[in-house]
């Protein structure tokens, strides 16, 4: 089976305004897809409607290639918004009501998540002391419980330090190498993002601006050569000299960008030199995940 | 539908709603039966006063006992307030928490989840009904004795606390649908409450509205709280009282699914 989640032309109105207008997102088996937009964008809206919170207005979803939902969501398993919790319950205790739910006979997965999730010593502390990452890292360990094949969760760094946000980024990454879970994961924190994600989809105001691989960030990013030479002036005479298309602009700490021509930096080197030019450093540049998305929203990369 | 049955008895276990409202059920009755007495004994020891309330009171506690205390008080609906209260806590709280989603993502049929939170529910009510009873026979026994007069049988009693159970379920499936549809604990407690408390009321001012050839208050549940209250009521009276206690009951667990199946969960 290729793909775990598919959606077809999905639209969502609430009141007759479109929140997800007509969104078709194919997630393949073994990603980790990365969900991305602004607030508002629609983003949650299509995970509620993927994990049967709502239902969709129009369009089609198809989990694991079949369109009967409810028979195929015991395979997934989701965090949507806030950690969904029972203040005064345990973390065991939290565990227990979805083992239940699910049918698990065994009671040591329950201890066996909380120890994936780090919260095996948390004992008798209820969850409304927890601090919010040791909440979201129950939530994933609650989503956990059945061995679903696929997760969602929804903005899971949302609001953790640093070092929540690396715990929760290890989880994901441990739970999608090690146990080959698919998972669909917003974050508003897009260096996050592009730390672990090998796929990505943008959506803006309700559609899908984008949808493509890892390895696509790089061609679709913006990439340049800077130049840091004896004399500015001239690296930009030999550049133009050496390329019909050449685009040449002066940094602010007097170097060259050169648009593009990332690959042809040797040569550039060479020729500089030859023209007895002091090449000091030659440097690729390009557009990070967060510009790139800045600029698929009409905001400016660089002031 | 079992495992989400088991889960949410889980749940009814952990609640302190559930276990506050069932003491409370008990501190309510005993407290009830110890201001009787002491209102009684201070009517008997006042008769020469010449109140008119005074001396009612003196005459019934000629006659009191613990099955007439019961039977005085369980009208009174106090048992179904507490009920109202803990089923508006137990079921809202899994909006108000989120917990609801949790539920839903893992496919659970949005039916069984309602049917579900009415089983336990149900169970919970009635043995918060059961410990009402049982603290007020106990209370009322200590103080006048179980059944001095000997009116009390064994089917009666079984009777008089079946049909109070049946009209128990029938509020519970009622409270179920409104804090299911509320979704917010605050909201669904105030509405329990003026469910049991001004409901009958209202209903007899509607009737009233209409000409009054017919009083809707004699098709609401508290019709049956007054007329179940006794060992063996008309059988009249026992027929009606069970078609309104499952008209309200099955029209609140069909209005709840229909209503459950279309929203928006958050």
């Amino acid at each position: 089976m290729d793909y775990v989640l598919q959606t077809n032309e999905v639209s969502k109105a609430f009141s007759g305004k479109m929140a997800v207008d007509h969104v078709s997102i194919s997630v393949k088996n073994g990603d980790i897809y990365g969900f991305i937009g602004e607030n508002g964008a629609g983003k949650t809206t299509l995970m509620r409607m993927v994990c049967g919170l709502a239902d969709p207005t129009g369009g089609e979803i198809s989990l694991f290639g079949s369109r009967d939902l409810v028979s195929q969501r015991y395979k997934v398993g989701c965090t949507i918004e806030n950690p969904a919790l029972y203040p005064a319950m345990t973390a065991m205790e939290n565990m227990e009501t979805q083992r239940l739910l699910l049918g698990i006979r065994d009671k040591k997965v329950c201890s066996e998540l909380l120890e994936l999730a780090g919260l095996c010593n948390t004992g008798k502390k209820k969850a409304k002391d927890f601090s919010l990452g040791m909440k979201q890292r129950l939530m994933i360990a609650l989503s956990l419980l059945g061995n679903p094949e696929f997760l969602v969760l929804d903005e899971p760094t949302n609001g953790l330090d640093p070092m929540g946000i690396r715990e929760v980024r290890d989880v994901i990454q441990r739970l999608n190498e090690s146990r080959g879970i698919t998972i669909l994961v917003s974050s508003h924190i897009l260096g996050e993002l592009e730390k672990m994600a090998t796929r990505y989809g943008v959506i803006s105001h309700g559609k899908l601006v984008d949808e493509f691989q890892a390895n696509e960030l790089s061609t679709r990013c913006g990439k340049n050569l800077v130049i840091h030479a004896s004399d500015p002036q001239r690296v930009e005479n030999v550049v133009n000299e050496m390329f019909e298309d050449a685009e040449c602009m002066r940094t602010p700490e007097n170097s060259v960008r050169v648009k593009g021509h990332v690959e042809d930096a040797g040569r550039i080197n060479k020729i500089l030199i030859e023209a007895g030019v002091i090449v000091n450093a030659l440097i690729p540049e390009g557009d990070k995940l967060e510009d790139y998305f800045l600029r698929l929203m009409g905001g400016k990369v660089y002031a | 539908m079992l495992n989400i049955i088991k889960s949410d008895f889980y749940k009814l276990k952990k609640s302190k709603a559930f276990w506050v409202c069932t003491i409370l059920c008990v501190v309510f009755a005993v407290l009830m039966v110890t201001a009787l007495n002491v209102g009684m004994n201070r009517a008997l020891a006042n008769l020469d006063s010449g109140d008119p309330e005074m001396m009612q009171m003196a005459e019934m506690a000629e006659n009191i006992s613990g099955i007439s205390a019961l039977q005085e008080f369980l009208p009174m609906g106090f048992n179904i307030i507490f009920i109202g209260v803990f089923v508006a806590i137990f079921v809202s709280s899994e909006f108000g928490y989120g917990t609801m989603k949790n539920t839903l993502s893992r496919g659970a049929d949005r039916i069984k989840v309602f049917f579900s939170k009415f089983v336990v529910c149900s169970c919970a009510a009635l043995v918060m009904l059961l410990a009402f009873i049982a603290a007020m026979l106990a209370a009322g026994s200590i103080a006048w004795g179980f059944d001095p007069t000997g009116i009390v049988t064994f089917s009666g009693m079984l009777g008089m606390i079946s049909l109070q159970s049946l009209l128990v379920i029938a509020y519970t499936a009622l409270f179920v649908f409104i804090s299911m549809t509320m979704r917010g604990t605050g909201g669904a407690i105030a509405t329990n409450i003026i469910c049991v408390t001004m409901a009958s009321t209202l209903l007899g001012a509607i009737s009233m509205l209409f000409g009054g050839s017919i009083n809707l208050s004699d098709y609401w549940l508290e019709w049956g709280l007054s007329k179940f209250a006794v060992m063996s009521p008309p059988s009249g009276d026992i027929i009606q009282g069970i078609l309104i206690a499952l008209g309200w009951g099955i029209a609140s667990l069909a209005a709840g699914t229909t209503l459950f199946k279309k929203i928006d969960v958050k």
